[in-house]
């Protein structure tokens, strides 16, 4: 066995790169060339198949010291894997399909080589996947499931066996960083993720792939100083790969000239040191940045746990939402846009985008669902006095779905002036990205506040999810940090078998204004009528890098129904002299839940917005429910 | 599959070569109830509709003004699916060709290969979808063109020439002409750039051209054909529909709007915009 012997796994080793579905000669060349020290052969029946005559003169081209050469096979007969790993004297050979423990020993046996084994991560193959994996002829694991993106936190599983395990299934240049940083595998492989064509890798890819794995590497071996290098895993507006990736722009073709000079302008403009400059003293000395991280001594105390509330609330206006609006409305101006159009929920959004026109003496024009301006009149106020015009959306819900269709129709309709600023992680790409790019100053702070103030990281980081832009935010500056827990808190309403928002837990993926993300819709694709005690977060969709988050693990998201969110709310304006926004009062809620959950731990919360704009509901809510203590 | 249709484009070719300017009316399925829908289908060829849009509705349709929005909204509260609005159109048994008119989400719900298929099997013969623009289509595009219906691409105003070569290039049937940049709805008047639209997309193919949003009257309808190769109508229908007084008035007062529009453009002058100008 010991001359067969894999490498055993060790954290401290870089990261492998397996590139497969290797082709030709040029292909392999340019693979060893970024890094790569393992090259896929594929005999299977497959878009990739190379004959073995094939994969012989490749091989016999190359300096075989340099990677080891991976023979991969699904459902063949035993002969003819032996007599393909003779021919082209391959390393290792890697096995699809339906093998028992019988086969694998006899393979292995045959031809006297190391086996990988490909396990699917799938709820009815995992189990016994990992079973099979046992036995001690399998000598390294290949986590694919069938090609799409699974929850990465099942890896631990397959690592828990102590042999050697390649992640597979979905990985992009783009998101392999995450993946690396999350699972920490003894090597990665991808095939469709770095080609141009059907069995033509793209240099550039291959190149860009390999460098994002060994920069994930070079960050795991000096942990503590990650988290601040930005970088966006949403090419073309995709999060994620293959068929089930979330985001794109579904807009009608009148849009989509707009999009893309959106697209190339802010591109433009974030590589413009005077567009950050004056972004960065607009955030600061207008905004009020950097937002204070507080350590809720009491609340802490009687939770039992650690707690540290972000202050978004501190911003001017009172929410987070000006962060994004600022950076948006320089970027309209630039573009030479007069007239601003935006959507609301709470209201927060409509008074940032309406503060930032007057700021910059832009035209605003606001949406906002009849049912909103009922219930968050003091923000229409706000508005008006600001000098917007809010139109109330009498269509549908009449709450911020129907408030984001309105809006779209008249940009639409007025695209040649208008800029839309959109107000969450929502929307056609650009939008999710540039957003989502706009709020990570939030993270970035609060990342070094808690190093500075708690002297370390926190284990869990909270936020309240409706499109996801507060929680984008503060989730990004720690998604490299794998021992950092990130949690998301939807909008559960009254209850998951009742009415509710609770877009990631209860949804499929979908479509509405404009990209693919989980949706909560009907069998019939029709979009479901929604409900939250909380109007930002009173919407059926959700940004579509949550949906992908949530696909692969990186962050759990949690329903939080409107009793838990509005005693949160009574707990923090009592314990600290707070009064959280209804929409923050979710991640209050659930870092209580949390606190139960992990005693002692450190949990950071993103307090999103304040609440006087929630006086009016807090008051008849709990007025109605009898709760109102003396 | 039901009997083998000519294709769509041949169709459309064919009428458009013997000098005919093309009409085609739009109809929410379902609205305003699903007998009525399928009266009208019948009403609308007999009015001389050379091909029908059938509008499968969605509770979201961010593309469409106050009227298709109200008459989704109504048939969703009737029930309507699409598996329920492609058998009766099916069942109003038309000879002029069917096409969809219906937002991604619906459609993805049902499975991309399973509309085609349902679609395929109703005598569909053309798709458009207002939320697909090109380089979305994914599983849809290649669903339907398993079963041979024609994507139908739309150009807008704000479309770039280089762009409106990519999507002429795509473009199966026929071209959809967004009149103006906005949301579907009766106009009172064409905007003054659409006859230079029209020629910059003429350039880039020789499928037929139709001219869609915001044509309400008959004279809208001429002159808009006179540009291109037909029209589409949707919002002056569905508007006739909401406002009539009972479904026979409602059918009555399309076909007069559908038999005057036809009139119109029969009194056009012959063709004389055929083939790609060069």
């Amino acid at each position: 066995m010991s001359s067969l012997q894999a490498a055993t796994a060790s954290p401290s080793t870089a990261i492998k790169v397996k590139i497969c579905g290797i082709t030709n000669a040029a292909d392999a060349a340019l693979s060893l060339e970024a890094g790569a020290e393992y090259l896929g052969f594929v005999f299977a029946n497959s878009p990739r198949m190379v004959s073995r005559e094939s994969a012989s003169e490749i091989l016999a081209s190359l300096d075989r010291s340099r990677f080891k050469a991976v023979g991969v096979f699904k459902d063949q007969s035993i002969d003819d894997i032996v007599a393909i790993c003779g021919h082209c004297g391959l390393d290792i050979v890697q096995l699809h399909g339906d093998f028992s423990a019988a086969d694998l020993a006899l393979i292995r046996q045959r031809c006297a080589r190391p086996l990988m084994l490909a396990v699917y991560p799938l709820p009815e193959l995992y189990a016994s996947g990992l079973e099979l994996a046992r036995e001690d002829s399998v000598d390294y694991l290949l986590l694919d499931a069938r090609g799409l993106p699974f929850d990465w936190r099942l890896a631990e599983q397959a690592k828990a066996l102590g042999k050697p395990v390649f992640l597979a299934g979905g990985l992009t240049p783009e998101i392999v960083r995450l993946a690396c940083e999350v699972v920490q595998p003894y090597g990665v492989d991808v095939a469709s993720g770095v080609e141009a064509g059907a069995g033509r890798k793209d240099p550039a890819a291959v190149r860009a792939f390999c460098r994002s794995v060994s920069e994930a590497t070079a960050i795991a071996s000096d942990r503590g100083t990650s988290g601040h290098a930005g970088h966006s895993f949403a090419p073309r507006g995709r999060f994620g790969a293959f068929g089930q990736s979330h985001g794109g722009a579904y807009v009608p073709e009148t849009l989509v000239p707009a999009l893309e000079a959106l697209e190339r302008e802010y591109q433009l403009a974030i590589s413009d040191t005077g567009f950050q400059l004056e972004l960065d003293g607009l955030l600061r000395n207008y905004a009020g940045r950097a937002t204070p991280l507080y350590h809720a001594a009491r609340l802490s105390s009687d939770l039992g746990a650690e707690i540290y509330l972000k202050r978004e609330d501190l911003l001017h206006t009172g929410a987070h939402k000006l962060n994004n609006c600022l950076g948006q409305a320089l970027l309209a101006r630039r573009m030479g846009k007069r007239r601003i159009i935006a959507e609301t929920g709470a209201g927060q959004h409509g008074v940032g985008t309406a503060t930032v026109c007057a700021l910059l003496g832009l035209d605003c024009v606001v949406y906002m669902g009849a049912e909103d301006v009922q219930r968050q009149a003091p923000n229409v106020q706000r508005m008006k006095l600001l000098g917007a015009e809010v139109r109330p959306v009498t269509a549908g819900t009449q709450t911020l779905k129907d408030a984001t269709s309105e809006a779209i129709r008249d940009w639409v309709t007025n695209v040649n002036d208008s800029y839309y600023l959109i107000g969450s992680t929502v929307g056609p790409h650009p939008y999710p990205s540039m957003v989502r790019d706009f709020q990570r100053v939030i993270g970035i702070e609060a990342r070094a506040q808690m190093l500075e103030q708690a002297g370390g990281l926190p284990d869990s980081v909270i936020a309240c999810v409706g499109g996801g832009s507060n929680a984008l935010g503060i989730f990004h500056a720690f998604l490299y940090d794998r021992e950092v827990a990130l949690l998301g808190a939807e909008a559960g309403g009254e209850g998951l078998d009742g009415a509710h928002a609770a877009t990631l837990t209860m949804g499929r993926p979908g479509v509405l204004h404009g990209a693919l993300s989980y949706l909560l819709q009907d069998t019939h694709g029709q979009v479901s009528p929604v409900h939250s005690i909380s109007a930002g977060l009173d919407y059926p969709g959700v940004g579509p890098e949550h949906s992908f988050l949530k696909d692969v693990g990186r962050v759990k998201y949690h329903a939080v129904t409107d009793a838990e969110a509005l005693a949160a709310f009574q707990m923090l304006a009592r314990l600290e002299g707070i009064l959280p926004a209804l929409e923050s009062s979710h991640a209050l809620a659930l870092a209580a839940k949390q606190a139960s959950a992990q005693p002692g731990s450190r949990i950071l919360v993103n307090l999103s917005g304040r609440g006087d704009k929630d006086l009016g509901i807090v008051t008849k809510a709990l007025g109605l429910s009898g709760e109102v203590r003396p | 599959m039901s009997t083998a249709r000519k294709s769509l484009g041949t169709h459309l070719q064919e009428l458009r070569a013997s000098g005919r300017k093309l009409l085609l009316p739009f109809f929410t399925a379902g609205y305003p109830d699903m007998p009525t829908f399928s009266a009208l289908l019948s009403a609308a060829e007999a009015a001389g509709a050379d091909a029908i849009e059938i509008g499968l509705p969605f509770s979201d349709p961010l593309a469409d003004g106050p009227a298709i929005q109200l008459s989704s909204t109504e048939a969703l509260k009737q029930g309507v699916t699409i598996e329920a609005a492609l058998k009766a159109a099916a069942g109003a048994g038309t000879k002029a060709p069917l096409i969809t008119m219906t937002y991604i989400n619906p459609v993805l719900a049902c499975g991309a290969g399973s509309f085609a298929i349902q679609a395929a099997a109703a005598g569909i013969s053309g798709a458009i979808f207002p939320d697909l623009p090109l380089g979305e289509e994914g599983a849809v595009g290649a669903a339907l063109a398993q079963q041979g219906i024609d994507l139908i691409r739309l150009v807008a105003p704000t479309t770039p020439d280089e762009r409106i070569a990519r999507i002429c290039q795509a473009a199966q049937g026929f071209v959809y002409l967004v009149s103006v940049a906005g949301v579907t709805g009766a106009r009172t008047g064409l905007p003054e750039d659409l006859p230079a639209f029209v020629q910059r997309v003429r350039r880039h193919t020789d499928l037929p051209l139709l001219i869609g949003f915001g044509i309400s009257t008959p004279a809208l309808a001429a002159e808009a054909a006179a540009l291109a190769d037909g029209v589409i109508v949707g919002s002056a229908l569905v508007n006739l529909i909401s406002s009539a007084a009972s479904p026979q008035a409602a059918v009555d007062n399309v076909s007069q709007l559908l038999s005057e529009m036809r009139g119109a453009l029969d009194s056009l002058p012959a063709a004389q915009t055929e083939g790609v100008t060069p």
